[in-house]
């Protein structure tokens, strides 16, 4: 248990009370170029991950670190290491799909032993772990819950497209309510998935994650500052990336702006960040982005054939819309303290 | 005279060429032809090389043949990738703009502007795959009637124009054919007998198998090559009254399996080998506790992640003895998708009668073949099920009781007087923990004395393929997949003049002791082909059987080809003459 405290600002958040000063916005840096993923990748068009890797690992390469990545098995490591790597020089180990959160506290190891040797300096690198939804809900959380639990320092990434889309679209612990996948087809009886999807800041932060963020490639800048506050603050950090999947949600390869902005506006997918204060056992929430006008669920719904079944069916859209609202009232003290007519944002949807 | 036709079809994943490839499939299983298929999966998950290859024939086969009959390359790539393996005599199908290898043999080259032909005149290009259909159809003399048969039931639920357009891109394939390539090629499409046949593949079966073994609760995780299995039963289970759940990793699909087995439903799970390391603790707990289980292994490129769209045999070890301890289990290894349909039964009877685990080892490439079933083959025997207690009885139960059988009797939880203890601790009779050697050594002898009853069980007798010639000096033994090119090399031999046999058992634990060593007795050279780098068959039978073997095994990701072990076969066969001639003398 923790207490929650909310940052009344709304939006894109440079400060962090665990850091003693602000992080750099990406365009205080300058021209400096910097490759985050190399040319080569077979990510399928319109993929959302491959973007996602690329703006994290140039934001990490911006402040000068070496990243020292665990990546679990998944459709990012197929893509990125298929004949080429695409991890320029980024060191990289590929591991077990079940091992991403073990791996890092494998890095993390070593890197204080040989530190304490006086072979290396810590402060020179950064300890990523990227895997997908499937590696970290399913198979990979005991080994991700443990790394959290045992305090250690290093950023964990999901990159959730929410299904297994490289062995063939099976659903996974963050596959929304409703879709339909290989292994909850939408059938007459049984209309996709029937379970409503985890989610991982919650589960991180009851672990004792530092910090705990969710982002979108389609908002960079934010997606960019929170991996850097990430690598700044001490202790287990973990983001989750919004990865569009056009071949898994059966959507269009352009509509990957479309697709975000819909899941943001609709509330689908909230960007918020939450930090912990350990002497206080506090949580302070920070909301990073306002949704602009009301949108309700079946819209989101309506750009994605993997629901196109349910959309059908007014009583599982209303679900769907009931959990997208639960979960907003969250932030219910903060849209008041802002004076935000509920209207406005679209809540009473 | 038998009449076979090797197609394959290659090009980019995405173009519909698998398409091709099972719609001639289909077409010939409707017409009563044996089908065996082979294609390749890119590892990237949206485009990609990939290819199909289909073998027709009019007889019975069961390997998807060697050398290409007909060639479809739709892009350069394919056409590079795939040439090599074209009969010199054969045929090709390309894209007009594809350069070819220089070569002096005298092969037919069809050349047609699908991408021209789909884009520019049909306005579609994925309309292209169909178009070659046409064209491949008219070149092979394949009746157009079964083929828009067979498209107006595939969109039998789209609309009426999507069938047309369909039907137009077909017409547009076949006249070009006839107007600019001269109409039909010298390859002729063998002609069906008209029964219908069965077409499904190795997956599919196995699901198939499992639903009508009785199978009740399936657990499992995506792992490619075994996904479909799966997936198949998400669909179907539910309607038969069972019930699918995805775990979130294998240990929980196996234990999960477990608790569904000990509570009285025939459960199962499939995996590939990464998924078989995890789950090996709970082998060894299904070992112990007496637990009825069937577990699927659709083995692939190994160690590790490895290659998860290749195919290999290399979990045989791992089957018969992953987990710590002294943990007995059945392993079976179906040779064709039939057998991956009537075994799948036989683990379910073998795990109930003998409550143990039977693991089931195929392969990518088997998984994932298209092939045609004799449609006799898919009825089942009674299934049969474990030995059950109608406790107080005999005053009190007894779960592990030490019988003459072995196999101690059964009482469901929530049986009345039936209450008792199951755990993967050595136990006595009564499932309370005991770990003093009589008990231990008690119990171990139990659990194995139920593989020695398995392998004199009428269930399990005349499981083993034979084939070729018993007088034969020379000898294969292989398993699973590699039945089949080995079926293939055994023939291919004998049309050399040299006779061999062979023998496949498709039970590896506990072998066909009397069997083989039969096999034994009757050949001078063992050699044991087999799809990993160890020599995993080989080295088993050397260590059973102390038997001299010479292994040879293929670790490319795809089946052996019957050329390769009839290579082995020449090598063995020169070294016998080289012995009669040190034995009797050159003559002259």
């Amino acid at each position: 248990m923790f207490n929650i405290l909310y940052n009344r600002d709304i939006g894109i958040n440079l400060h962090s009370f665990l850091l003693p000063e602000p992080v750099k916005d990406v365009g205080e840096y300058g021209a400096i170029p910097t490759t985050g993923l190399t040319s080569g990748h077979q990510g399928c068009t319109g993929c959302g991950m491959v973007t996602g890797t690329n703006q994290a690992l140039r934001a990490l390469k911006l402040m000068g670190k070496h990243v020292v990545a665990s990546i679990g098995t998944g459709c990012n490591e197929v893509i990125t290491t298929q004949n080429t790597s695409c991890w320029g020089e980024t060191s990289v180990d590929h591991n077990n799909f079940p091992n991403t959160g073990a791996t890092l506290s494998g890095n993390i190891a070593a890197l204080k032993a040989l530190s304490r040797a006086g072979a290396v300096s810590p402060e020179r690198f950064v300890n990523l772990g990227i895997a997908g939804d499937g590696g970290t809900y399913d198979i990979g959380l005991q080994a991700l819950l443990a790394w959290i639990a045992r305090g250690e320092d290093g950023i964990y990434i999901c990159l959730n497209n929410q299904a297994y889309m490289n062995t063939g679209i099976q659903g996974s612990g963050a596959t929304p309510y409703g879709a339909n996948t290989s292994t909850t087809p939408f059938g007459k009886v049984v209309h996709g998935n029937q379970r409503s999807p985890q989610y991982l800041p919650d589960l991180a932060l009851a672990a004792g994650a530092s910090y705990v963020a969710t982002a979108c490639p389609l908002h960079h800048r934010d997606l960019m500052i929170k991996v850097q506050k990430a690598a700044a603050i001490e202790g287990p950090c973990v983001i989750e990336l919004y990865s569009v999947c056009p071949e898994g949600w059966k959507s269009e390869t352009d509509v990957f702006h479309e697709i975000t902005e819909l899941a943001l506006d609709s509330r689908f997918w909230v960007l918020y960040e939450g930090e912990r204060d350990r002497a206080g056992n506090n949580v302070l929430f920070t909301l990073n982005y306002l949704p602009k006008r009301p949108v309700s669920a079946l819209e989101y719904l309506n750009l994605q054939e993997r629901f196109s079944g349910m959309r059908q069916l007014g009583d599982m859209v209303e679900h769907a819309q009931a959990l997208v609202d639960a979960r907003w009232s969250f932030w219910k003290p903060v849209l008041e303290a802002n004076g935000l007519e509920r209207k406005e944002v679209g809540y009473e949807a | 005279m038998r009449h076979d036709l090797v197609i394959r079809v290659a090009g980019e994943s995405g173009e519909g060429i698998i398409t091709i490839g099972e719609t001639i499939a289909r077409i010939a299983a409707r017409e009563g032809l044996s089908i065996v298929t082979f294609r390749t999966f890119p590892a990237e998950i949206k485009g990609g090389a990939c290819m199909i290859q289909v073998r027709v024939s009019d007889g019975k086969i069961s390997y998807h043949g060697e050398k290409i009959d007909f060639l479809v390359c739709l892009n350069q790539d394919a056409l590079n990738e795939n040439y090599g393996d074209l009969h010199e005599l054969g045929a090709l199908l390309c894209e007009a703009e594809c350069d070819l290898p220089e070569e002096k043999s005298p092969r037919t080259v069809y050349r047609v502007p699908f991408e021209r032909i789909a884009v520019r005149e049909i306005g579609s290009r994925i309309s292209k795959n169909i178009v070659v259909l046409g064209t491949l159809s008219q070149l092979l003399d394949i009746p157009v009637k079964s083929i828009e048969a067979f498209l107006a039931e595939k969109f039998a639920k789209k609309s009426k124009a999507i069938l047309d357009h369909n039907i137009d891109a077909l017409q547009r394939g076949i006249r070009f054919a006839r107007e600019k390539l001269g109409g039909t090629s010298g390859f002729k499409y063998p002609s069906g007998k008209g029964d219908r046949r069965l077409l499904m593949t190795g997956n599919e079966a196995i699901a198939l198998g499992a639903a009508g073994a009785g199978l009740k609760t399936f657990f499992g995780y995506p792992i490619t090559p075994a996904s479909e299995i799966m997936e198949w039963l998400a669909v179907h289970l539910p309607k038969m009254g069972g019930k699918v759940l995805q775990t979130e990793d294998e240990i929980s699909a196996i234990c999960a399996v477990a608790g569904a087995s000990w509570a009285g439903a025939k459960a199962m799970t499939s995996t590939s080998g990464p998924g078989l390391s995890l789950m090996s603790e709970t082998l060894g707990l299904l070992s112990m506790a007496e637990i009825p289980a069937v577990i699927v292994d659709s083995q692939r490129g190994g160690p590790s992640t490895g290659m998860p769209t290749k195919t290999e045999q290399s979990d045989l070890l791992l089957a018969l003895y992953g987990s710590h301890g002294d943990s007995p289990r059945a392993v079976l290894a179906p040779t064709s998708v039939g057998d991956c349909f009537q075994l799948t039964g036989l683990a379910f009877d073998l795990a109930e009668k003998y409550q143990l685990p039977v693991i089931m080892l195929v392969d990518q490439a088997l998984s994932a073949r298209l092939e045609t079933v004799d449609p006799e083959l898919v009825k089942q025997p009674p299934a049969v099920t474990r030995l059950s207690v109608q406790p107080g009885a005999d005053g009190g139960y007894v779960r592990y009781r030490l019988n003459e059988s072995g196999i101690s009797p059964v009482a469901l939880p929530g049986t009345a007087g039936g209450e008792h203890m199951v755990t993967g601790m050595e136990h006595d009779e009564l499932g309370n923990f005991a770990c003093d050697e009589e008990t231990h050594t008690a119990m171990t002898v139990k659990r194995y004395r139920k593989l020695q009853m398995i392998g004199n069980d009428p269930l399990t007798r005349g499981l083993s393929l034979h084939f070729g010639d018993e007088k034969a000096e020379i000898g294969i033994v292989t398993w699973g997949s590699t039945a089949g090119p080995a079926e293939d090399a055994v023939r291919l031999a004998a049309s050399m003049g040299i006779a061999v046999q062979a023998i496949v058992p498709k039970i590896l634990n506990p072998l066909p002791h009397e069997e083989l060593k039969r096999f034994f007795a009757r050949v001078k050279h063992i050699i044991v082909p087999e799809l990993n780098f160890t020599g995993q068959l080989a080295s088993l039978l050397r260590s059973t059987y102390r038997v001299p073997t010479i292994s040879l095994t293929k670790i490319k990701g795809v089946p052996l080809e019957p050329s390769e072990i009839v290579d082995k076969i020449i090598e063995a066969q020169e070294s016998l003459s080289v012995r009669s001639e040190k034995r009797y003398g050159r003559a002259g």
